[in-house]
C-alpha cells in the first residue's frame, strides 16, 4: 500500500466501480486479482480498509465539490502515509471535474438527447402542385432516459422525426440564440 | 408529407441544477427542452429533454449548420 502505483491503481479502481460503474469492476475480490495479486502480505481486510477509508474521503470531497486545498486538509486529517497522501491529491486534481459531472447526471431524471442527425431535402414537384423547389429540413432526434429500464427500449416513443421549413428554421433558430444569450449571463 | 411529423411549438428553459442528494454543490446549469409535434394523423406528441451546457452548444450549432445550408439553397 505504500507503493505509489498500487495505491494508484486502487484509486482507479475506485473511480471505475463507485462512479464510472464499470461492470468489470465489481468487488474489492476483483481490485485484490487485479492490482495486490502478487502481493501476499496483502490481505482482502487490508485492501477493504484502505479502500473504504479512500472512499469515505473521496464522497465527503465529491459532496461538497471541494477546492484542492481543503481536500488537501481533509486528506492531511486522516492518518495517511506521505506517499499516498501526494496520490490521493492527485488523485482530486485530475478527477474532480469528472466526478462532479457524473453526479449531475445520476440526477437527469428527464430523457436526454442521444443523437441528433438529419438532412435537407429539396422538394421539387408533388402531385397537386408542378413546381415547389422548396428546402426543407428534416430533423431526427433520438431521445434516452437512463432512469427507465431501457432494456426493452420502447424505440417508437424515444425516436422523434419532423420537417422544418426555412421560416420555422429561421424563428427556432432565434430561440437558440435567445438561449445563447441568456447563458452568457450565468 | 407522408409520416414525417411537423414541429408545431419548442420551448425551452435554462435552469441551474442547485444541489442533489449526491451532492450540496451542483451549481450547474442545464437546459430543458420541450417540443409539440404534429404527425400525418393529426395526431400531436410532446416531447421534452435536457441538455447540458455542452451538449447544447453541439444542438445549436446543428441548427446553425442547417440554417446556413438551407439559405445556400
Amino acid at each position: 500500500m505504500e507503493q505509489p502505483k498500487y495505491f494508484s491503481s486502487l484509486l482507479g479502481f475506485l473511480l471505475k466501480k463507485e462512479y464510472e460503474k464499470d461492470p468489470a469492476c465489481d468487488s474489492i475480490e476483483t481490485l485484490k486479482e487485479l492490482v495486490f495479486s502478487e502481493q501476499e502480505d496483502v490481505t482482502l481486510e487490508i485492501i477493504e480498509a484502505t479502500y473504504n477509508k479512500c472512499f469515505d474521503i473521496i464522497q465527503k470531497a465529491a459532496y461538497s465539490d471541494m477546492q484542492l486545498s481543503s481536500f488537501e486538509n481533509l486528506v492531511k486529517e486522516s492518518n495517511f502515509s506521505e506517499i499516498q497522501i501526494e496520490c490521493l491529491n492527485k488523485f482530486w486534481k485530475v478527477n474532480k471535474k469528472k466526478i462532479h459531472e457524473i453526479l449531475y447526471k445520476i440526477t437527469k431524471f428527464n430523457n436526454s438527447l442521444q443523437k441528433m442527425s438529419w438532412r435537407i431535402d429539396l422538394k421539387t414537384k408533388s402531385k397537386e402542385i408542378k413546381e415547389i423547389n422548396e428546402p426543407v429540413s428534416i430533423i431526427e432526434l433520438k431521445l434516452k432516459n437512463n432512469n427507465t429500464n431501457s432494456n426493452t427500449t420502447n424505440d417508437e416513443n424515444n425516436i422523434i422525426r419532423f420537417e422544418m421549413d426555412k421560416n420555422q428554421l429561421e424563428e427556432t433558430l432565434q430561440q437558440i440564440n435567445n438561449i445563447q444569450k441568456h447563458l452568457q449571463t450565468i | 408529407v407522408f409520416n414525417i411529423g411537423k414541429l408545431v411549438d419548442f420551448q425551452w428553459k435554462l435552469g441551474v441544477a442547485s444541489a442533489s442528494n449526491h451532492s450540496s454543490q451542483l451549481n450547474t446549469p442545464f437546459i430543458t427542452v420541450f417540443i409539440k409535434v404534429l404527425d400525418s394523423n393529426s395526431k400531436v406528441t410532446a416531447h421534452s429533454f435536457e441538455l447540458t451546457i455542452s451538449e447544447f452548444k453541439n444542438f445549436a450549432q446543428q441548427f446553425k449548420d442547417m440554417s446556413q445550408l438551407i439559405e445556400s439553397l
